[in-house]
C-alpha cells in the first residue's frame, strides 16, 4: 500500500524532527522516516551545546543568533523547558600564539555582534577556580548556552503529531524514485510505500547514500565523536568550557601546535559541559572510522585523561558511561541545506558535524520556508547542496 | 598488556563458581570484584537455602560464602578487589580501575561476566527522601554492618527477599508495621511468609505506598488499597508511623557491561527484562564471552552457582582444558541440577522463559 504526505523527510534525529516540526507547522502532512529508534543516531550521543564561540563568523554564527532565539521561542511553544540553560562558556588559552589567533578571533565575532571578550588569568580563575594552573587566559561570553537533545527531540516529535506529523522508526529508507506525475515514490526495507511531491534528506552521516539512492551528490563522512558522562558533582565552575587548541587548529591550520601522535589520530579536544542532571559531559574525539560508532579505550582514556589536565580534581569523579555518535561532516565544514537542481523537490538539510544541536530549530525553519514558500534567501546559497554538484561523484 | 586465559567480572555465588569451575579444569584465572570483598550478596545471606544436597540445601548463604573462598584460596586463583571494569573491548581486552588509581588492561581468551543484578525502585512522592531504601540495601546494613537502618519499617513488597529481610530486621530489632503487596496474593515461598506472619506482621495485599512524609528522613508513609486495574481507591489511605521503607520490587539484570561489549540482547519480563542471549553452556552471541548468576536472569543464589559452574566448565572446555567426554558428562549433570532447581510452582515459569531465550538461535 501506498501512503500519500506532502513531505517526506528521511531520518528522524533532531534535525529531521526539526524539519517535520516546522513543516508540519505550516500546515504539510509529512512522514518522518527513522531507520532506528528514537534518539538512536549522533542526536543521542552527542553533548549539548548551543556554542557561539566555536562559529566561524559568517553565515553560521548568524544563523546560530537566529537558533538562539527560536530556542528561546521553542520552550514556550513545545511545553517544555527543554533543558534549555544558559551558563556562559569560556575558551581556555595555554600559550601566547593561542591567545593571539584568539585575539584575533574575538575581535571578528565582536564585529558580528557576538558578546564575547577575553579574560585575564585572575577573571578567569575566579570562574573556574579549579583549573590547572597553566592557563595563561580565557575568553567569555554569556551567551553560550545549552539544550538537552533527547527532550527537544521528543518535544519536537510530540507537538509534531499533535498537528498530525507522523513518525515512523525502524525504517531505512532503500530506494527513491520519481513517478510519472512527477511525485517521489519512497521504499523503506519493510517494503512500505511513501508518495509526496517533496522529499527533505536529513540522514545525517548517512545523507550520502540517501542522496546517492537518487544519484545525487552529497560528499558526506561520518566523523566519530566519543564522550564521558560523569557521576553527579557539585558544580566546579560557573561556565561551560572548551579548549583554544581546537578552535586554534579548526580556524589557521597552519599554525604549529604541539599535539601528540595520539592526539591528532584522534581528533582530541577539550569541551566540558554541566547537564540538568548535575552531571558532566566531556569530550571528545573527532575521527574518521567509518561507520563504527563503538567506543574504544583509546578514545575513552585519552579524554579522561586530557581532562584530569585540563581540571586536575576530575581524578576523584567517577565516569559512569561513554557515547559516541557519528557526526555528519562535510568537505568544507558547512553544512548542507537547499533543494537539488537536478531534481526539483529534493532537498537536503545535513552535515551539521558539531553544531547540530545548535542549529537544529533554524535548520528546520529555513528548510519549511524553501519547500512551502519555494523561498530561497540569497545568504543561503553558500549552503546549498548544488555546490557539490559540478565534482559529481568524485568527492564521496 | 597483561594476558589471563580466563577472566571472571564478579565475585558473587555465580562469578566464583565459575572461576572455581574453570580452575579446576586446569585454565589460569583472574576474579576481578569491584568491592573490598569477595562473596557478592552471600555473606548477607544469614538465611539457609533450598534446593538438594548438590546445591548445599540447609546450609546459610555466608557459610557458602566461606566455602567458596576457601576453594578458591585452595586452587591459588588470582583475585583482584577494589577492581572495576570499565568496559571489554574487541570481545577480549577488559579494562579495569584497580584500587581507583591505576588503569590495567587485561587481553582474556574467555571472559564470564557475573556482575548480578541491581534492586528495583518504586516511585512515589517522598520516595528520595533518606529512609526509603531497597530491601538489599537494609539487608547489608543489617547483616553486613550491623547497623539498624531504622526502627519502624514498611515493606514494599512480599515476595522472598520482601519477607525474609522483613524477618531479619525483626531478629535484628526493628518493628515491622506492614508488609505491602501491589499484587492481590502474596508472592514469598510459604515457610518464610509464615515465619513472619507468626510473628505478627501485617500483610495488605492490593496496597501499594502512596506516598512517604518527613522533613529530613521519612516520618511517615501513607498506602493505599488499589482496584484491578491497579488504581488507588480513595478514602482507603492509611497512614503508618514508620521511619523506614524498604522496597522489595524485584531486582534487574546488570547487563550494561555485556550489552557495551556487544552481547545481542533479549527481551524476558519474567527474568527481570533485558538479558544478554545465551545458549545452555552460558556463551553469549559473542564466542569469547560467557555469562552467569542474575546478569542472565534474576533468578537465586542457587541457580547462579549452578550457571557459574557451566559457565566455567565451558569455557575451560572451550580452551581445550576438558576432554570431550569429561564435558558432556559435566555439562549433562550442570544441566540436570538447573532443571532440579527450576521446578515446582515457582521454578517452572524461569524453566520456561529460559528455555525461550536458549531456542532463539544466533550467529
Amino acid at each position: 500500500m501506498v501512503q500519500s504526505y506532502d513531505v517526506l523527510v528521511i531520518g528522524g534525529g533532531i534535525i529531521g524532527l526539526s524539519c517535520g516540526y516546522y513543516l508540519t507547522k505550516q500546515g504539510k502532512r509529512v512522514v518522518v522516516l527513522e531507520s532506528g529508534g528514537f534518539a538512536d543516531g549522533a542526536s543521542g550521543a552527542c553533548d549539548d551545546m548551543i556554542l557561539f564561540q566555536s562559529k566561524k563568523p559568517g553565515i553560521n554564527l548568524e544563523l546560530a543568533f537566529e537558533s538562539l532565539e527560536l530556542y528561546k521561542s521553542l520552550v514556550g511553544e513545545l511545553e517544555d523547558s527543554l533543558g534549555f540553560a544558559n551558563y556562559g562558556g569560556m575558551v581556555l588559552i595555554e600559550n601566547e600564539r593561542e591567545l593571539e589567533v584568539m585575539e584575533e578571533f574575538v575581535m571578528q565575532q565582536r564585529s558580528y555582534g557576538l558578546d564575547v571578550e577575553i579574560l585575564t588569568k585572575a577573571a578567569m580563575r575566579k570562574k573556574q577556580p579549579f583549573l590547572h594552573e597553566r592557563f595563561i587566559a580565557s575568553t567569555y561570553s554569556s551567551m553560550d548556552s545549552q539544550a538537552y537533545p533527547f527532550a527537544v527531540m521528543h518535544r519536537f516529535a510530540r507537538k509534531g503529531r499533535q498537528m498530525g506529523m507522523q513518525v515512523v522508526h525502524k525504517s531505512p529508507v532503500v530506494g527513491i524514485q520519481k513517478d510519472g506525475a512527477g511525485d517521489f515514490l519512497v521504499t523503506t526495507a519493510q517494503n512500505m510505500q511513501y508518495r509526496a511531491p517533496h522529499v527533505v534528506n536529513a540522514a545525517g552521516a548517512w545523507a550520502g547514500k540517501v542522496a546517492d539512492l537518487i544519484g545525487l551528490n552529497v560528499p558526506m563522512e561520518p566523523r566519530r565523536g566519543q564522550i564521558i558522562i560523569t557521576e553527579k558533582i557539585p558544580a566546579i565552575g560557573e561556565t561551560n568550557l572548551w579548549s583554544a587548541k581546537y578552535l586554534v587548529t579548526k580556524l589557521k591550520p597552519g599554525i604549529q601546535i604541539d599535539s601528540t601522535e595520539e592526539e591528532k589520530r584522534l581528533g582530541l579536544a577539550f569541551a566540558l559541559t554541566r547537564t540538568e542532571g548535575d552531571s558532566y559531559l566531556i569530550g571528545s574525539t573527532r575521527e574518521f572510522v567509518g561507520y563504527d560508532k563503538r567506543t574504544t579505550m583509546e578514545g575513552i582514556r585519552a579524554i579522561i585523561n586530557q581532562a584530569v589536565s585540563f581540571i586536575p580534581v576530575l581524578k576523584d569523579v567517577n565516569f559512569i558511561r561513554a557515547i559516541a555518535g557519528l557526526r555528519p561532516a562535510t568537505p568544507d565544514g558547512k553544512m548542507v541545506l537547499g533543494e537539488h537542481a537536478g531534481v526539483p523537490g529534493f532537498f537536503t538539510a545535513a552535515g551539521h558535524e558539531g553544531d547540530g544541536i545548535s542549529l537544529a530549530p533554524i535548520t528546520g525553519k529555513l528548510l519549511a520556508d524553501m519547500v512551502c514558500e519555494g523561498r530561497s534567501d540569497a545568504r543561503l546559497e553558500e549552503l546549498s547542496p548544488n555546490r557539490f554538484a559540478s565534482n559529481a561523484k568524485e568527492v564521496c | 598488556m597483561e594476558e589471563r586465559e580466563v577472566v571472571v567480572i564478579g565475585a558473587g555465588p555465580a562469578g566464583l563458581s565459575a572461576a572455581l569451575e574453570a580452575a579446576r579444569s586446569g585454565a589460569h584465572v583472574l576474579l576481578v570484584d569491584e568491592n573490598s570483598k569477595p562473596g557478592g550478596q552471600l555473606f548477607k545471606q544469614i538465611h539457609k537455602f533450598f534446593g538438594s544436597r548438590d546445591h548445599r540445601a540447609g546450609v546459610r548463604g555466608i557459610d557458602i560464602g566461606t566455602q567458596l573462598l576457601e576453594e578458591a584460596d585452595a586452587l591459588k586463583i588470582e583475585v583482584w578487589l577494589d577492581a572495576e571494569v570499565c568496559g571489554i573491548f574487541n570481545q577480549r581486552d577488559v579494562w579495569i580501575v584497580r584500587n581507583k588509581e591505576k588503569s590495567v588492561n587485561v587481553r582474556a581468551q574467555r571472559i564470564i561476566i557475573a556482575t548480578g543484578a541491581v534492586e528495583n525502585s518504586v516511585n512515589f512522592p517522598g520516595w528520595s527522601l533518606p529512609g526509603v531504601m531497597g530491601a538489599g540495601a537494609a539487608q547489608t546494613m543489617i547483616n553486613l554492618h550491623r547497623v539498624l537502618p531504622g526502627f519502624k519499617v514498611l515493606m514494599v513488597g512480599s515476595g522472598n527477599v520482601g519477607v525474609i529481610v522483613s524477618y531479619q530486621l525483626l531478629q535484628a530489632g526493628a518493628d515491622v508495621k506492614a508488609i505491602v503487596e501491589a499484587a492481590p496474593r502474596l508472592g514469598g515461598y510459604g515457610v518464610h511468609t509464615a515465619k513472619v506472619r507468626r510473628a505478627g506482621v501485617p500483610f495488605h495485599t492490593s496496597h501499594t505506598v502512596l506516598e512517604a512524609r518527613g522533613t529530613d528522613h521519612v516520618e511517615s508513609a501513607t498506602i493505599v488499597q488499589i482496584d484491578d486495574k491497579w488504581q488507588p481507591i480513595p478514602g482507603t489511605e492509611k497512614v503508618l508511623d514508620v521511619d523506614t521503607i524498604c522496597i522489595a520490587a524485584g531486582l534487574t539484570p546488570l547487563v550494561e557491561l555485556a550489552f557495551a561489549a556487544g552481547c545481542e540482547p533479549l527481551y524476558s519480563p519474567l527474568l527481570g527484562g533485558m538479558v544478554p542471549w545465551h545458549d545452555a553452556s552460558m556463551r553469549t552471541s559473542i564466542p569469547s564471552i560467557y555469562i552467569a548468576g542474575d546478569i542472565s536472569g534474576v533468578e537465586e543464589a542457587s541457580t547462579a552457582m549452578e550457571e557459574g559452574r557451566m559457565a566455567g566448565l565451558s569455557a575451560a572446555h572451550s580452551l581445550g582444558y576438558v576432554a570431550e567426554q569429561v564435558y558432556e558428562v559435566g555439562f549433562k549433570a550442570a544441566e540436570q541440577r538447573m532443571l532440579a532447581l527450576r521446578s515446582g510452582l515457582f521454578g517452572q515459569k524461569r524453566r520456561d522463559a529460559k528455555a525461550a531465550i536458549m531456542a532463539q538461535t544466533r550467529g
